[in-house]
């Protein structure tokens, strides 16, 4: 009776990822666009996750709360606090089992660095590096009559896990493009190590309107097509590596974004393309994003 | 000189008149900024020359990259100050020019 372990697309680790920018930015990831100097980021990313297959249905719903601060002008720092809802459903010597967790999630907090810009009129090129750490803040011991919960339904994962990389955005009027390359590492807790992952992800955000750029700041309306490779290798139980777990998946997100000087709200539904995921691991349905960003 | 010459004359010579107490109450500031591309952008920019001391009113231009700044007459802003707040914000500062004109009258080249 368990859940295994490739929920890649719902942890923290990857809600923090997708943190926030003081601009337009990915939905899915995250962005190399700046935050300003002593400014506050803040994006509140609703994450409504499904999964199931012939006997199990999976669904998690996150609440992930952003903060994120600009200490300079090149470097930011994110703080990450997600609260959430799984339920999972399966059949169990021919009845019908229900269990579920909620309650705060593991918070990640991360730091950004731009290494590399490139400003002209019209456009800006941008490269950054970013770093930091899952903490176990989630309760990893969740019970329910029929036991202890298995980890991956837990609201917090119990281990301290690591993540880097790096994101380079290519921005204009017209349209941006950015790219991220991210690793993660993850660590042991309760007898249970998630694989490492790796993620490769891009994002197009078209602008639909205005057509035309007049004078004043106008809203923009963008469409946004992301794309999300993952990698991950398998889990360890108790030192054992377990076969049903781990593989590659890859998504595309098409979505809207609408933009304007104060808020950014946006929408997008992650849609499984491939997911060669090894022995019986659940597979993606779906996971549908709703976020509002603002500038305060 | 006819009576519809003397009193168009005067008329025109009287809006002038307002118009240039209108403007005299006021000074304008372009502020030219590379690499700022969409509203929210600007805005981290927008906020903190607003608290600037003697600044009325911000205007945008995002397309042409430019921030117009209507301050009180008699305040001159200093162009480190600014250069110094677009800087923090990771764009670009590329000058910043005096105008007298208002922002609402700027010739569209600019």
């Amino acid at each position: 009776m368990s859940v295994r372990r490739h929920d890649h697309l719902i942890g923290p680790l990857l809600l923090c990822l997708a943190a926030s920018s003081a601009a337009a930015a990915p939905i899915t990831f995250n962005t190399a666009l700046p935050v300003a100097r002593g400014e506050f980021i803040n994006r509140e990313l609703l994450v409504l996750k499904r999964a199931d297959d012939a006997g199990r249905d999976l669904d998690v719903n996150t609440l992930a709360s952003v903060l994120g601060y600009g200490f300079n002008a090149d470097l930011a720092i994110f703080g990450v606090l997600p609260y959430v809802d799984k339920e999972l459903q399966l059949m169990v010597g021919g009845t019908r089992v229900k269990r579920s967790s909620e309650g705060f999630g593991d918070a990640s907090v991360f730091a950004r660095y731009t290494f590399f810009k490139q400003n002209a009129r019209g456009h800006t090129f941008r490269i950054a590096a970013f770093g930091g750490v899952k903490a176990p803040t989630g309760d990893d011991n969740e019970t329910d009559a029929l036991g202890r919960l298995p980890i991956p339904l837990q609201s917090g994962s119990g281990s301290w896990d690591g993540f880097g990389g790096v994101v380079a955005t290519y921005q204009t009027l017209a349209f941006q493009v950015d790219a991220q390359l991210t690793y993660t590492a993850k660590s042991e807790a309760n007898g249970f190590e998630g694989g490492d992952e790796v993620r490769l992800d891009g994002s197009l955000q078209y602008r639909l309107l205005p057509r035309a750029l007049g004078r004043g700041t106008p809203d923009f309306l963008y469409a946004v097509l992301e794309a999300n490779v993952l990698h991950g290798s398998k889990n360890r139980v108790f030192g054992s590596r377990d076969p049903n777990s781990g593989g590659t998946s890859i998504f595309l997100s098409p979505g809207l974004q609408y933009v304007t000087h104060r808020y950014i709200l946006e929408s997008s539904v992650q849609l499984p393309v491939s997911q060669d995921l090894n022995g019986g691991a659940l597979e993606n349905d779906y996971v549908a994003r709703l976020g509002l960003r603002w500038n305060f | 000189m006819k009576p519809f010459v003397r009193l168009s004359a005067v008329v025109i010579g009287t809006a002038l008149l307002y118009a240039g107490a209108a403007f005299a109450d006021e000074t304008h500031y372009r502020v030219d900024v590379q690499g700022m591309n969409c509203p929210f952008c600007a805005y981290g920019i927008e906020k903190k020359l607003e608290k600037l001391d003697g600044v009325e009113k911000v205007d945008v231009e995002l397309a042409a990259g430019q921030f117009w700044l209507e301050v009180d007459d008699g305040v001159t802003l200093s162009e480190d100050t600014v250069s110094n707040i677009i800087r923090d914000a990771s764009f670009t500062f590329k000058g910043m020019t005096h105008h007298e004109e208002p922002a609402s009258l700027r010739d569209e080249s600019e």
